[in-house]
Formats: structure tokens, C-alpha cells, sequence
């Protein structure tokens, strides 16, 4: 019993010093909470609130000659054919017996491939047709109206000569058995075969479409022909892809202008840079933890048809590395400042709509850095396809209405204000 | 003066320069927290005269954790508080008693916890937020005391040293309505590193056998704190510190019973001004105490020992009340191995602050433990 009280006395101790734990305070207003304390604050710059602000559109990253945008369209809002060369066709073929020259050609027909997907053909059907030119093109430069810079065609969408091929395709298309078409010869293909062997495939030749809202995607295009040996009676198969191909379409691409766009075919880009206040209305950014930035543009009205664009695409940010009012479209690229965003022509119409654009890595970076080490923020935009077609987005510049003017939009929690009691 | 029901719960270490941490053994805070004059000695840091009533090598330490609830109009919560109150050792050579002590001055030890959600075109983000304090000041005392006729005189000179380490951290989700956007975290820290020197004069006078008085007096010079984080805004703070006096004695009212009290000032008032959130107000304290020896352990004595105490806190909320600590104290001792060492236990129990007047209310069990060895 003598060991009673020191048991009770050490059980009491060892309660209480169990109870002495500390714990933090769960408290519920931060406002009231003890201690220092920093807001998280949401606030939109505007361009005209930045130290300073450039916008421009450079266009021409992907021309119409390198990008998948191949097509046939013959309607009240577009025209465009496909211009090609047959550079490499043979003077001597294998047979079986051995090597032997050609002595001619025959069945000649151009194999086009059709991505039915994308490809209308009107109710009254339509009429595929290839037609040689009668002046030289270059591939990069080539447009409706010009068959070179400064060389303009005769006659708008390429100057015509003899219609070599034509296909009649009746509506609808039945792609079930085959999205494969064969535009026969209509005249000598020993004729015009010849004649391209001996001049390197120039003048080359164009396919067009006739027939009211004709529209064909082509994916792939052959001329597939018949060569005869000169002693021998058989005819061999023969195939060639064009080279040198491009698309000329109508209207042209409109030059942008003050307009900053997005997309279209000679592709645009968005490139600009900007200078941050180090406080915006009181509110400490430099040194401050940026937790999201973005650039906010908003959309100006659709592009007139046929460059309205009809299907959605994503949208990146990246750092340019250089001065892009100094060195131009060719402003070396750096990493991207963000993820993808959704440049979805069906919502971006309606009221209210914006594309944002993460750039917070490259301003918080500026938060950070000491002073003067990054004083202007260089970023460019681009659209994902980048040249898929000529549709394209307007958005407002630092020019156009202020509703309409692009600004930045930060997330910030400044510093906390630690002092001493 | 903001509202009751717009303050959150602030724990007392919050408030302005901290928690002064009475600088007393068990057995002081037992006998109401007096420590001045205490016949049998006390290893208390409260008059450097004191030391004189070790008349062998003395080493003691005192350690003192705290169960607190805090108090506000939305609820009670609970949490702790774990010190080293005082380490004290005295060491006689003839007429003179050296001392080397370490000393809790100040307690600025807290942290709370916030959770809210942060709305914004960038999504909604609930996040966690944790505000924390962590240091306080202690003191390194030298000691020296002697016998000068019928009086010990005593002179002690401390170096207030300490640290603070203030941080804030607001963590965040993912957003609710994307959980791939992540907007990280947001705070940081800094630290301030303090140091001060404060000394007091003392004397004691033993009046027979029967009654010991006290009383001392300290003077601090300006408390320096210096931010060792850099870009922060100004780095050094310099605090007034207060003049301070105290009395206390302890009586043989019976062969069993001993009966002790003290009281004391501290003139926080003039450290007001240098405060960026809180005010400060002078400060009077007292405290009286019974010790009756008349039960034994196995031959060894078990002193029980009850008092109570008042204090005043020097900090508080700007316009409102200063705060009031009372307790109630009760403890034991036990001596062992013939006296050459000691352990003594007080617990406390008391409150401090008022919910509507000072806006900040704790209750408290505070349990102290000395253990001291004598004849080392």
C-alpha cells in the first residue's frame, strides 16, 4: 500500500505530460488568425497597364507547297487545283529478258487517293480534270495569281493548256468500295508523256475540279502508265508521284494586317513581348510567388468564308528567344510555356469567350529573377496543326478596341510581410 | 476594437514578445510561484541573493510542459506547450555561492492551421494553410553571492540570446474542376536571431532561524532583434525592456509548516511603443504558498506544498484589456539518498486572458518537475 501514492503521483504525471503535446490551432478565418499573413489575389493587367506591349502576326511558317492541304474545289466561295511535275519518267525499263529502251507509252491515267471524309461531291456529280500548263511554276511560291514572285499567271489559277485527263463522279460517292479514283487519258499519253520526259516534267500540269460545290481532299496522287518496250510486244506497268506539288487556291489569304491571328494557310503566328510592372495598384509582382499567369486574348469575329475556321485546333505558347521585332518570323523558338489549349470554332463565337494561355513558368521566372537580369517577356503563339487549311482566328491586338485588347492575368501571393513582434 | 466573434483563437505566445516563462523549480511553483526568500532554497532564478541558501554544490532542473485550451467564441481547442524551465547550478566557496544557470525567458512558440479555397478564373483550389512561430528567448545567467554580515548580497549578469523562425505556407490543391492544373505553393519564411543583456542586484536576510526575506532588482538593456533572412525590409528591432523589482520571504509558522510569499513589478510598459502588433502594459504579480512537512516516504520527507497566484501579462491585443493569469498550485516533494538529491512536482492549474475583454483566453495544467542533486 506504502507504494500507492507514488503510483498515483506517477500516473497524474504521466496524464498530464501526454495532455502537453503541442498541436497546431485549427483556425477558420484568415483574416483574424494570429501571425503573418498574404493574400492570394487574382488581377487582369491590361496591355495598356504593362510597361509595354508588341503584338504582330508573322505568317508563312507552313505554305500551302509543304502542307497536307491538298484539294480540288470548284464553288461560288473557293477555287483551287493541284499543280504537279512528272520529273522522273523513264527511257529504259526492266523487262524480263533484261533492261530495254521504251518505245512509248500508253493507258496513261493519274491515281488520286480521296479522303472521302472531308470531300463533297455535288448532286449533279462533278468532273475531275488534268490539264497541262503552259508556264512554269515554282512550288513555294506559286499562288492563284502568281506562277512565281513577281510572275504572275495569265490567266488566274494557273494558265491551262490541253486537257490531258478527265473523270466523271457521280453523287454520292460510294466510298465503300474504294476512295481510290483513276483520272484516264483523253488524248496521246505517248504524246504527253514524251514531252515531259524531254523537259524534266515542266511546265507540269494542274487538276481541277468543275461542278458547283465540288470539293475533293486528296491524299495521295500517281500518274500510273503503260510502257512499251522497244522489242517486245508487252506492255509494262509503271508508276511516278508527282513531284514539286502544291495547291493555288481563290480567294488568296488576306494579309493580316493589324490583326493578330492564329492558323490559316500560309500559316500565322502570334509573336510578342511585354514588360510587367514590378506593383500593379499596390499589389507587389516582382519577387512575388506568381502561382498562375496567362495571357488572355480575346476573339475577334469569324474570318470571312472560306478561311472561317471549321474545325477545332489547339493552341501553344513557347518562349522566343530573340527580339521578334528585331529578328522577324525567323525568331528562334524556345520551350513551351504551357499546355495546349483548345481553339474550338464553335465556342469561341460566343459571348464572353477568351483563349488562355498558360505562361506562368515564364513570369514567375521573371518574379524571381533579380532585377533587370529578364526585363522583357518574349512569347509566341501557334496553332496546332500548324497549315492544316486555310481557316483561320482573329484576335484582338493592343490596337484594336479595348474590349478587344489582350492582357495578362496573374494569380499572386506577394511575399509574406514577416517583421518582428 | 474588433468584435468577440471576429477573433480567432490566439494562443498567449502569440501576443507581442511572447509568454514570459516564470523562471522558477517546482517548489517555487507549488508555493503559488513565489521562489523569493524560500527557507531550504530554491534553484528559482528569481534573486541571485537566493543562491546563498545553498550551502552545498547544487545542480537542478526544472522542465515544465503545459496542457492548454485555448478559448474563442467559435470553440475550444486544445494543444501544448513543453519547456525546460530553468537549469540552475550553484556552486559555495566559503563566503561566496557561484552560479551558472539557463533561463526560459520568453515562449513565442505557436502554430495554427487554416484550411479555405481560393476561387479564381484560374479554377477552384481549396488549399492548407500553416502559420507557424517557433523560438523564444532564453537567458545564460552568471551568478556570484555573498555573505556580507547579517545580509547575502547577490549579482547576477545574463545574456538574453533566442531565435524566431516565423513561416507561412498555403499549400494548394489541384483544381476541382480540372485536377491536372496545379497552382504549387505559396509563403516562405524568416528568422531573427535575438540577444539582449540583462543584470539585477539582490539581497536576502535570514531573520533567525524562522524567516527569510528577498528582494531584487534587474534592469535589461534594449532587447535586439536582427532578421538574418535577407530583402525583407528593415532587419534589426530594438525593444525597451522593463526595470524590475521584486520582494518575497518565507515564514516557519510551525516545525511543519512553512508559509511564503512575493510579489513583484516589471515595467512592460515602456516596450508598448516598439511593438508593431500588440500593446504592453506594466506588470504585477504575487503569490503566496503553504508547505507542510509532516509526512514521510520510506524515512524520507514528502513535503505537500498548495498556493495560488496572480499575475498580470504583459502583452495583449491592441485595444483591448490586458491580460490576467491566476492559478491555483499544489505539489509534493520527495528527498532521497539523505538529501543528496531531490525531486519536486507542482502542478498548476489555472486560466489567463478573458474572452471578452482581452479577447484571448487559455485555461492551463501546467506540470513542473525538478529534480536536483545536492553534494555533487
Amino acid at each position: 500500500m506504502r507504494r500507492l501514492p507514488a503510483a498515483i503521483v506517477l500516473a497524474a504525471v504521466a496524464l498530464v505530460t501526454a495532455g502537453c503535446t503541442e498541436r497546431a490551432l485549427l483556425e477558420v478565418d484568415s483574416q483574424t488568425s494570429p501571425g503573418q499573413k498574404t493574400p492570394t489575389e487574382e488581377i487582369e493587367i491590361p496591355v495598356e497597364g504593362l510597361l509595354s506591349w508588341r503584338d504582330t502576326t508573322y505568317s508563312g511558317y507552313v505554305l500551302p507547297a509543304s502542307s497536307n492541304y491538298r484539294v480540288v474545289v470548284d464553288s461560288v466561295d473557293q477555287q483551287a487545283r493541284l499543280l504537279g511535275r512528272i520529273e522522273t519518267l523513264p527511257d529504259s525499263i526492266d523487262t524480263p529478258t533484261g533492261r530495254e529502251a521504251i518505245e512509248g507509252f500508253a493507258n496513261g491515267r493519274f491515281r488520286l487517293i480521296i479522303d472521302t471524309a472531308f470531300s463533297h461531291v455535288p448532286p449533279l456529280g462533278m468532273d475531275l480534270e488534268v490539264y497541262t500548263l503552259t508556264r512554269r511554276y515554282a512550288q513555294q511560291q506559286a499562288t492563284w495569281t502568281l506562277a512565281d514572285t513577281d510572275v504572275p499567271w495569265s490567266t488566274p489559277g494557273g494558265d491551262l493548256g490541253e486537257r490531258i485527263a478527265t473523270l466523271r463522279i457521280d453523287a454520292p460517292f460510294d466510298s465503300t468500295v474504294s476512295d481510290t479514283v483513276f483520272v484516264p487519258f483523253v488524248v496521246s499519253t505517248d504524246s504527253v508523256l514524251s514531252a515531259w520526259r524531254a523537259t524534266g516534267g515542266e511546265p507540269g500540269f494542274a487538276i481541277g475540279a468543275s461542278g458547283s460545290t465540288a470539293f475533293v481532299q486528296v491524299s495521295s496522287i500517281a500518274l500510273v502508265f503503260d510502257a512499251k518496250p522497244e522489242t517486245q510486244d508487252t506492255l509494262i506497268a509503271a508508276a511516278r508521284s508527282p513531284a514539286g506539288t502544291t495547291v493555288i487556291f481563290a480567294p488568296e489569304t488576306p494579309d493580316p494586317g493589324q490583326t493578330s491571328r492564329l492558323a490559316g494557310l500560309p500559316s500565322s503566328r502570334i509573336y510578342l513581348d511585354f514588360e510587367l510592372p514590378d506593383t500593379w495598384q499596390g499589389l507587389q509582382l516582382k519577387g512575388s510567388t506568381i502561382n498562375a499567369a496567362s495571357l488572355v486574348f480575346r476573339p475577334g469575329p469569324p474570318a470571312p468564308i472560306p478561311f472561317l475556321l471549321e474545325f477545332p485546333l489547339e493552341v501553344t505558347s513557347f518562349l522566343l528567344l530573340a527580339d521578334p521585332f528585331v529578328v522577324g518570323p525567323k525568331t528562334p523558338i524556345g520551350a513551351t510555356l504551357g499546355p495546349n489549349v483548345l481553339l474550338d470554332p464553335d465556342t469561341i463565337t460566343e459571348d464572353g469567350a477568351e483563349l488562355v494561355l498558360s505562361i506562368t513558368g515564364l513570369v514567375l521566372a521573371w518574379s524571381l529573377a533579380s532585377a533587370d537580369s529578364i526585363t522583357v517577356l518574349r512569347v509566341g503563339l501557334r496553332a496546332l496543326p500548324e497549315g492544316r487549311d486555310p481557316g483561320f482566328w482573329r484576335f484582338g491586338s493592343a490596337e484594336d478596341a479595348p474590349e478587344l485588347r489582350p492582357s495578362v492575368r496573374l494569380l499572386v501571393t506577394p511575399r509574406v510581410p514577416f517583421t518582428a513582434p | 476594437m474588433l468584435a468577440p466573434s471576429m477573433m480567432a483563437q490566439m494562443p498567449v505566445t502569440g501576443l507581442g514578445l511572447g509568454y514570459p516563462v516564470p523562471a522558477i523549480d517546482a517548489r517555487a511553483a507549488a508555493l503559488g510561484g513565489t521562489g523569493m526568500g524560500l527557507l531550504g532554497g530554491s534553484l528559482s532564478s528569481r534573486n541571485p541573493a537566493d543562491l546563498r541558501g545553498f550551502r552545498r554544490p547544487t545542480l537542478g532542473l526544472t522542465y515544465a510542459p503545459e496542457a492548454i485550451t485555448v478559448d474563442s467564441p467559435g470553440g475550444s481547442q486544445t494543444t501544448g506547450r513543453s519547456r525546460v524551465a530553468i537549469v540552475q547550478a550553484a556552486v559555495p566557496i566559503r563566503s561566496w555561492t557561484f552560479g551558472l544557470g539557463f533561463t526560459a525567458e520568453l515562449d513565442m512558440d505557436w502554430g495554427v492551421n487554416l484550411q479555405d479555397t481560393l476561387r479564381s478564373s484560374f479554377g477552384t483550389f481549396p488549399y492548407d494553410e500553416r502559420r507557424e512561430h517557433d523560438g523564444g528567448l532564453s537567458s545564460v545567467t552568471l551568478t556570484a553571492a555573498r555573505d556580507v554580515g547579517r545580509f547575502s548580497v547577490g549579482i547576477d549578469g545574463s545574456i538574453l540570446t533566442g531565435s524566431l523562425r516565423q513561416s507561412f505556407f498555403r499549400t494548394f490543391e489541384p483544381s476541382l474542376e480540372d485536377p491536372t492544373v496545379n497552382i504549387g505553393i505559396a509563403g516562405g519564411d524568416a528568422q531573427f536571431s535575438f540577444s539582449g543583456f540583462r543584470i539585477r542586484g539582490g539581497a536576502a536576510t535570514q531573520l533567525g532561524s524562522r524567516i527569510r526575506l528577498s528582494g531584487v532588482i534587474g534592469l535589461t538593456t534594449d532587447f535586439k532583434a536582427k532578421r538574418d533572412s535577407v530583402d525583407q525590409g528593415a532587419d534589426r528591432f530594438d525593444f525597451s525592456m522593463p526595470l524590475e523589482w521584486a520582494i518575497g520571504g518565507s515564514g516557519q509558522i510551525t516545525s511543519s509548516l512553512l508559509a511564503t510569499a512575493a510579489l513583484g513589478y516589471s515595467g512592460w510598459s515602456t516596450t508598448s511603443e516598439d511593438l508593431n502588433s500588440a500593446s504592453a502594459a506594466d506588470v504585477f504579480w504575487f503569490g503566496v504558498g503553504l508547505e507542510y512537512v509532516g509526512f514521510s516516504v520510506f524515512g524520507a520527507g514528502l513535503p505537500l506544498r498548495a498556493g495560488v497566484r496572480r499575475t498580470d501579462l504583459p502583452f495583449f491585443l491592441v485595444g483591448t484589456e490586458q491580460l490576467v493569469e491566476t492559478a491555483v498550485t499544489f505539489g509534493v516533494g520527495l528527498e532521497v539518498s539523505g538529501g543528496l538529491a531531490a525531486f519536486d512536482l507542482a502542478v498548476e492549474l489555472g486560466t489567463r486572458g478573458d474572452l471578452e475583454t482581452s479577447f484571448v483566453q487559455e485555461s492551463f495544467r501546467r506540470l513542473s518537475i525538478s529534480m536536483s542533486l545536492f553534494q555533487l
